[in-house]
């Protein structure tokens, strides 16, 4: 493939979605009402702005909810293969799990998992 | 390997001693765990190890770039408990985060395998930008923080992009696969040529190279001036070397499709960073913009492939860690002691105020500006030797006047500490934070004196 070729891919691209959107400026009939920023369909009704405040502790519950969620992500890549990788990859996994559950044990010293 | 283990170990049990709650505990035990770094690192000297199946290769390159990072923190750890000094909450947070990115620093030089590379860059820069934020009230640390993470996960997808074109067409993340690849292959795909580009953009990103500086004055003015000096050597230093090895390794064969970038970001670099550095009135902003124009210089170094250009960056990174860290520790006390801002005019009479951080700033001003029996005349030396080995005279033409315009701000400092007086009111530091700043300087100088200790290593 030549580099003439890519720069005319850029270009071409370029021309095509600019060309789109300029030529839906022109053409499209445009009507403002509050009915067309609402969720089509499905969602919930609009009900208030969207910078409202609240409670930061739901951040703290998802982070550490992440330890666990990683520790599945990996578990059954590993389920899957243990019995062909023998005692390395349980030794393996469990170094993992220890390192998890540090950083568990600390979030929990922290007072991460206490709902105020 | 063992050094990267340690230091990673170090940074959790700083996690579980900051219940301690004794400031001592955790600095010393941060100190020992980098002193054992150091040393086992030292000693893996000459011997080539693989690690983590291929992953890493931990080589004297490898070792030198590590050893020298792993130094530099050490000093940057000794300046800690002055400037924490009053801060209780969350600073063994701030000690173990600068370890895990240390750690991070660690991979991105020894790496064997991009997505290593990738996984170091990570390691490296995710604690920075909590640390960049560190100052939790502060605006300026928050914008820091957030501009930060904006540019650096920019530089981040473009790196990834970069990687995944180049195992588009090589098929392998593996370094010497992808060499490999271009001893064989004759015809480049122009694909290949857009990766290794976007490889570059990213690091330009990462090492603060002119065209993509934008984040690095704001970030090194509004971060923490302790986190900045981590910044403005560590991370650094580790961009350099990374870019260094993954050029001369991988790409040593293409010149064409990067030569001609590297020789834009470093004229610009030494360019626009010493024009700009002469308006500032900031000193952090200085310094973060004569950063910008050691970069220019450092570039010298991956222009000109040789035997001698990986020893000249090594020489050049280690004096200029040691006097950015000089710099920023008097600045640190200047700041935290006269007023809210760092301006020049802070600095005015600091001679009559403490002679010796005066003493200390003078000389690691003079080393940054490449003034002789300095660590920073030899680094330029030998980098302004390596690039015309290369046949690069008239960049080095360029990079001479750049360094003649640098001299002129450095030198505003010197006079105002020297020159000028007001009212005299003596400025007192701890005993390990003055330790900290003479190793630095004594090290300046010897390095100056004879620096076939350091050139001849690699």
């Amino acid at each position: 493939m030549n580099s003439e070729y890519l720069i005319l891919f850029f270009l071409l691209g370029v021309i095509l979605v600019g060309g789109a959107i300029v030529f839906s400026m022109f053409v499209a009939p445009s009507s403002k009402n509050s009915a067309k920023s609402e969720p089509y369909e499905c969602g919930i009704p609009v009900k208030s702005d969207a910078w409202i405040q609240f409670n930061v502790g739901y951040y703290l519950f998802a982070i550490i909810y992440l330890i666990f969620d990683v520790e599945t992500v990996f578990i059954f890549p590993w389920g899957v293969v243990m019995r062909d990788m023998g005692l390395t990859a349980f030794i393996e996994i469990l170094v993992f799990f220890f390192i998890l559950v540090l950083g568990l044990l600390y979030a929990w010293k922290k007072g991460a998992l206490r709902w105020v | 390997m063992f050094s990267i283990i340690t230091i990673a170990i170090t940074g959790v049990l700083l996690l579980y001693l900051g219940f301690l709650k004794n400031r001592w505990i955790y600095i010393s035990v941060a100190i020992t765990g980098l002193i054992t770094a150091l040393a086992l690192s030292v000693f893996s000297w000459n011997s080539l190890e693989t690690s983590f199946s291929n992953m890493l290769i931990i080589d004297n390159y490898a070792i030198a770039f590590n050893s020298v990072m792993i130094f530099a923190t050490i000093l940057i750890f000794l300046l800690a408990p002055h400037y924490f000094k009053g801060i209780e909450k969350n600073v063994p947070e701030i000690y173990a985060l600068l370890m895990f990115s240390l750690a991070g620093a660690c991979m991105v030089t020894s790496f064997d395998n991009l997505t290593m590379l990738f996984i170091g860059i990570e390691t490296m820069s995710i604690p920075l930008y909590i640390l960049a934020g560190s100052k939790k009230f502060s605006i300026r640390s928050n914008e820091a923080s957030f501009k930060y993470f904006i540019f650096s996960s920019l530089a981040t997808a473009i790196f990834l992009l970069g990687i995944t074109l180049v195992y588009g067409m090589v098929g392998s993340f593996h370094v010497g696969d992808i060499s490999n690849y271009f001893t064989i292959t004759k015809e480049i795909p122009s694909i290949l040529k857009v990766g290794i580009v976007l490889l570059v953009i990213s690091f330009g990103f990462k090492i603060a190279a002119v065209p993509f500086h934008f984040w690095a004055p704001d970030v090194y003015e509004g971060s923490p001036t302790l986190i900045t000096a981590f910044m403005a050597t560590v991370v650094k230093i580790a961009g350099f070397a990374a870019f260094y090895k993954l050029l001369s390794t991988c790409f040593i064969l293409v010149p064409d499709s990067w030569h001609h970038l590297i020789l834009g970001l470093s004229v610009l670099s030494l360019i626009i960073g010493n024009l700009a550095a002469i308006k500032q009135k900031d000193v952090k902003r200085m310094l973060a913009y004569s950063s910008i124009s050691h970069t220019g210089f450092m570039l010298f170094a991956i222009l000109s492939f040789n035997s001698f250009s990986a020893s000249s960056l090594l020489y050049y990174s280690f004096a200029y860690a040691l006097s950015t860290i000089a710099a920023f520790g008097v600045l640190m006390v200047v700041k935290n002691h006269m007023s809210a801002d760092g301006s020049v005019q802070a600095f005015e009479g600091l001679a009559k105020k403490n002679p010796i951080l005066a003493i200390v700033m003078t000389i690691s001003m003079l080393s940054m500006a490449g003034i002789p029996i300095t660590a920073g005349f030899f680094a330029k030396y030998y980098i302004f030797v390596s690039a015309i080995q290369g046949g690069w005279l008239w960049i080095v033409i360029i990079g001479i006047l750049a360094a003649l315009v640098g001299v002129a701000y450095y030198l505003k400092l010197i006079i105002a500490m020297f020159a000028k007086t007001s009212e005299t009111e003596k400025i007192v530091t701890s005993p390990l934070y003055i330790t900290s700043l003479l190793v630095a300087t004594v090290l300046i100088l010897i390095a100056g004196v004879l620096p076939n200790l350091i050139i001849s290593l690699i």
